[in-house]
């Protein structure tokens, strides 16, 4: 009987779970127990105070999961014997297929209206990537390989997808500890960019009205993402994934011809994904891959990025300022850093904040859009360097 | 094209060249919009200039109005006081249509909409 309690008591998650098996700084640590703890803690942040719920749910679950001892579920298949059911939906994110997919859905709900609109907008999408490049430079200078640097960079440009779809190609260990910080960083865009903000701009340029865009006409908008992925993909083949399923997406919200596919891109797809890919990533923040003093550098290299994207966002918006003669609102060159629409929103907040009939949401909005397609841009550049 | 271990120099020369890259892809397309815009509409006529109305100041509204059809605006409101009163087009009789609002900004009314949702 003794004999039988025992077995049972060791094929049992319970007898694992305190055993102290994670080094952490010189310590050996129950790793899993601590891995269940951060998961709560972010189920929490989810579901009391609203961080990306739709995604911070499924990651922090996943996670959850993956700690469990013994459940085997990112277990490998070996020989005759099945891997675990999260093996295989991370094959998904592994081989590069829900990012773009995402892409699709991200595109079939984007009004590239605003940055048909005022082209020269596109500038503030490209100067917030700034943030990328600076930090894959702090990186290197903390000692991550180049991929890894890359990869840890990519999340000053604030897009989910795109962090996840370069991270998986360059390096997937990290991909747990970039997932957190980016979306953690995304959900906090409303706390770090308004101080940036007003560190940057005087109070004269905050107050700054701009002129109404002019009309876009539906043939413009059909022929923008026919035109951006010729020209996108031929100049930068390694951009294909992204800009390539982004367009899709937009030219069929946009050709008007197919409703019902718009429907469920913009609604079941985009949610069927999100649940994958975020449970997926979750599995990949195990014990022994979170629990090590360069998800501390990534976390800390993550709102340095985003710090920086929308300095230089903001910074070339007072460029442009100046060289129209003060027709642009520096403050939307903060909304360079994707972050769709929060960013935009956040732009159209603080300048309501200091000028109550100032409406800058769809001028935010061009920068806004036009970073989601710099920073597919900027992770090409990346896969064409380190793949 | 860079292995696992990278120097700071090339570290250097990757951040620059992408970015220079970044910069010269949006560009592009924000010319290239340009250029469609331009194409599209260089067959239309610009409306006239401030001094060559000047001399016809008795009729600018109607000069710079697009054309409308009068009709389908009285269709299109009718069905949609239809629609507010939950009735018929045929319960009551159109006479006339005439703005009750000051002319604003379309971006100015849907932050005022979105605004008033939010409440």
């Amino acid at each position: 009987m003794q004999e039988i309690l025992r077995g049972f008591w060791e094929s049992t998650g319970f007898s694992q779970l305190f055993q102290c098996n994670t080094e952490l700084f010189g310590l050996r640590l129950p790793g899993e127990l601590i891995m269940i703890g951060i998961a709560c803690i972010f189920l929490y942040l989810a579901i009391k105070k609203g961080f990306e719920p739709y995604l911070l749910i499924p990651i922090a679950f996943g996670m959850l999961l993956v700690n469990l001892p013994l459940a085997g579920l990112m277990a490998h298949a070996v020989g005759d014997e099945n891997g675990g059911l999260l093996y295989y939906l991370y094959q998904g994110t592994e081989l590069g297929i829900y990012p773009p997919l995402i892409f699709l859905c991200i595109g079939a709900g984007t009004d590239f209206g605003p940055l048909l609109a005022n082209p020269r907008s596109l500038l503030l999408g490209a100067a917030a990537q700034l943030g990328i490049f600076t930090t894959f430079f702090g990186a290197i200078f903390l000692g991550f390989t180049g991929p890894e640097a890359a990869s840890i960079g990519i999340i000053g440009g604030a897009d989910g997808p795109t962090a996840l779809y370069l991270t998986s190609k360059l390096a997937p260990d990290l991909l747990g500890a970039i997932a957190i910080a980016a979306y953690s960083y995304m959900a906090l865009v409303p706390v770090i960019q308004p101080p940036i903000i007003k560190l940057l701009t005087t109070p004269e340029e905050r107050v700054i009205k701009m002129e109404q865009l002019r009309e876009v006409s539906k043939t413009e908008k059909i022929i923008f993402p026919i035109a951006v992925t010729l020209f996108t993909v031929l100049l930068l083949p390694s951009a294909g994934a992204l800009i390539g399923m982004l367009m899709l997406g937009n030219l069929l919200k946009e050709s008007g011809r197919v409703p019902l596919l718009v429907e469920c891109i913009q609604k079941s797809l985009m949610y069927i994904v999100s649940i994958l890919l975020g449970l997926t990533v979750g599995a990949k923040a195990s014990a022994e891959m979170f629990l090590r003093p360069q998800t501390l550098q990534i976390i800390v290299l993550g709102v340095v990025a985003f710090g920086m994207g929308t300095a230089g966002g903001v910074l070339l918006g007072k460029v442009m300022c100046k060289m129209t003669g003060g027709k642009i609102n520096p403050m939307i060159g903060a909304a360079g850093v994707s972050a769709v629409p929060m960013a935009a929103r956040v732009v159209q907040k603080e300048g309501q904040k200091y000028n109550p009939s100032n409406f800058l949401l769809m001028h935010a909005m061009g920068p806004n859009v036009a970073g989601v397609i710099g920073s597919a841009v900027a992770a090409g550049m990346l896969l064409l360097f380190f793949q | 094209m860079f292995g696992d271990v990278i120097t700071m120099g090339d570290a250097v020369v990757v951040c620059l060249f992408s970015l220079a890259v970044v910069f010269l892809v949006l560009l592009s397309i924000s010319y290239m919009i340009d250029l469609v815009h331009y194409l599209l509409t260089r067959g239309e006529k610009k409306p006239a200039s401030p001094a060559a109305a000047a001399p016809a100041p008795a009729a600018p509204v109607a000069a710079a109005a697009p054309a409308r059809d009068d009709h389908a605006d009285a269709v299109l409101v009718a069905a949609a006081v239809a629609a507010y009163l939950g009735t018929t087009t045929d319960q009551f009789v159109v006479r006339s249509i005439r703005r009750l609002v000051p002319e604003e900004s379309p971006w100015v009314q849907a932050s005022r909409m979105n605004r008033r949702d939010a409440r």
